[in-house]
């Protein structure tokens, strides 16, 4: 902290320095030369000389008391009203010095009060301009580093947000390899127990209707397992709370940005009551489509992006189509070719009676837009 | 409803193992009494058509169903029961799904802490009284999101209102955060404040607090 504070000090004493003594030399220069003191009779360089030699003095002993104060009491530090206010008061103070060393020294020789105003005024407003510009250097400086500060703790966030994000999706696959692995591994290593088992029956040894109900029996066990145990992981594969609808999938994908990022989710009420009955699988190809590019939006402005906003938005432009919208204020689009996982889904959604938009967002970064019929037509179907 | 009035509770959960414990654990528990136990929605529809109850325990995942759609039909049949949803993942942000205005006495549990009679209990009660109770596991895990009005909390106000997310009243917030009744109220009302919560008037803060928790906090990331 000392570094940038020491720098912002010297840069705010120079720059007072600097306009106070531009005019304490201009004001010398242009009383000696252009407003002739009454007193001097005729000018002699001579005579000239000094005068401007201790008119000069005094000004710029009055400078060094003026920085040394501004120093003292931190004016470039303090906020732009409280430090007006006090270089106000620094400017008469050290205006009523200046103009008791000017009697002294002899350029007034009798003090009077319209005089001493005059003084101390032009004092005051030398001291106050040089402090407010002096003041408004230090404050444009500061604000440079402020910016460049939050450019890099933008940087950051954005990469412990990708590796949060990696982390998570090594964790769903792990747990899927997992299940599939445990519980139906186990299953089928039953099956083909009973399987073995009507196999090492001798012929003969059992009647055909004992064998037929033993393989019977095999045939339905199967079939539990793949309408239950293959569905139950493949459900896993699917994006979160599809299976409950567009709505709950859409929140649960914005629950996994990580709370570095900021995530406005707006969410139209899509059915005033949606059906008890699970969606049929047309249905959930729709949802997942429309759902893989959102993910994929939200992937790129987080990874590629180096987003700190998004915006998730699904709603019904027309009966029988939904849309969902994703907007991030990151780099926006790669100037080269759509990335491809976004042809995929793209292609997909294509072929579902919907589509892909990639526009850039008014926030800066990337806006997409994604839109599928909940059903397909009724005449034609696609392989 | 009065603390001691026997509360009604209509099971409906698939996995056989675990409804046979969910029904264990109401029925031996006084001040409770399982009117019904269903193993999927069909057989729920027959069961409670025609039931009197308080407060309906349904796993979100059936297999014939949605186990939340489930529970919005059986308010529109019975507008003052409770609802308990239960599943094995965290599916809290469901409860989203409702209009701030039917919100109330909905809550969340995982099946893991279903299975501890307390925290069972406490929320069927607490839901059949018209409360949320979000599974207090989960609230404690979750983060504001930054930008959010819960970001603006500060700890001790966020840690009140995850306490009122996870159904506790204002009494066992003074006991758990160890200050006085009056602190709590107060601490309470500057997170109403910060939230916004007050800005519709028909849902009641403490629920509208709860659903904040949910909409503006994430589960935090453990890196396995």
């Amino acid at each position: 902290m000392s570094g940038p504070v020491r720098d912002d000090r010297r840069a705010f004493l120079v720059t007072a320095a600097v306009v106070m003594a531009a005019f304490s030399i201009g004001a010398a220069l242009q009383t000696v030369f252009v407003f002739r003191p009454a007193r001097v009779g005729v000018l002699e360089p001579g005579e000239a000389a000094a005068d401007l030699a201790v008119r000069l003095s005094v000004n710029l002993v009055t400078v060094s008391l003026a920085l040394a104060a501004c120093h003292l009491l931190r004016l470039g530090e303090r906020r732009a009203g409280r430090a007006a206010v006090t270089a106000l008061c620094l400017g008469v103070g050290v205006g009523a010095i200046r103009y008791g060393v000017q009697c002294v020294v002899g350029i007034y020789r009798e003090p009077t009060l319209r005089v001493a105003a005059v003084e101390i005024g032009a004092t005051v407003m030398v001291v106050v301009l040089a402090v407010a510009i002096a003041h408004a250097q230090v404050a444009g400086r500061r604000r440079i580093r402020e910016q460049e500060r939050e450019a890099v703790e933008q940087r950051l966030r954005a990469a412990s947000a990708f590796s949060s994000l990696a982390a998570e999706e090594s964790r769903v696959r792990r747990e899927v390899a997992d299940d599939l692995h445990g519980t139906l591994q186990g299953q089928l290593v039953l099956v083909q127990a009973r399987i073995d088992a009507l196999l090492r029956a001798e012929p003969g040894e059992q009647e055909a209707t004992t064998l037929r109900a033993g393989i019977a029996a095999v045939r339905e066990e199967l079939d539990r397992i793949r309408e239950t145990e293959i569905r139950a992981v493949s459900h896993r594969l699917h994006p979160a709370g599809v299976s409950l609808g567009l709505e709950h999938a859409l929140r649960l994908l914005a629950r996994t940005i990580p709370p570095e990022i900021e995530v406005e989710t707006v969410v139209a009420p899509l059915d005033a009551g949606d059906p008890v009955a699970p969606a049929d699988a047309d249905t959930i190809v729709r949802r997942v489509a429309v759902l893989r590019a959102a993910e994929e939006a939200v992937s790129n402005a987080v990874r590629h992006g180096g987003a700190s906003r998004l915006r998730l938005e699904l709603d019904r432009p027309a009966p029988g189509t939904v849309r969902v919208r994703v907007d991030d204020d990151g780099r926006g689009l790669p100037a080269v070719v759509t990335p491809s996982g976004i042809r995929l889904v793209s292609e997909r959604l294509e072929a579902l009676g919907g589509g892909i938009q990639l526009t850039a967002s008014p926030w800066g970064g990337a806006r997409l837009v994604a839109t599928v019929r909940e059903r397909g037509a009724s005449v034609d179907s696609e392989p | 409803m009065h603390e001691t009035s026997v509360v009604r509770v209509a099971v409906v959960e698939d996995q056989p193992l675990f409804r046979a414990l969910l029904d264990d654990l109401i029925g031996s528990s006084e001040g409770f009494d399982l009117v019904a136990s269903a193993s999927d929605a069909r057989e729920a529809r027959r069961l409670l058509h025609a039931e009197v109850f308080d407060v309906a325990l349904l796993d979100i995942e059936l297999p014939d169903g949605n186990g939340f759609e489930l529970g919005r039909e059986l308010r529109r049949r019975h507008p003052w029961i409770g609802v308990v949803l239960l599943s094995g993942h965290d599916m809290m942000e469901t409860l989203l799904g409702l209009p701030p205005a039917e919100r109330a006495g909905w809550s969340y549990l995982s099946k893991t802490s279903a299975t501890s009679r307390e925290g069972l209990l406490q929320a069927l009660r607490a839901s059949a009284e018209g409360s949320n109770v979000l599974d207090p596991a989960l609230v404690e895990r979750r983060v504001p999101r930054r930008g959010s009005r819960l970001s603006t909390l500060t700890p001790r106000q966020l840690a009140a209102a995850k306490l009122v997310a996870a159904g506790l009243a204002n009494d066992a917030i003074a006991r758990e955060m160890g200050i006085s009744a009056h602190s709590v109220d107060n601490l309470l009302n500057v997170v109403y404040a910060s939230l916004g919560v007050r800005e519709h008037p028909d849902v009641n803060p403490r629920v509208a607090t709860a659903l904040a928790v949910v909409e503006h906090a994430v589960p935090e990331r453990s890196i396995r």
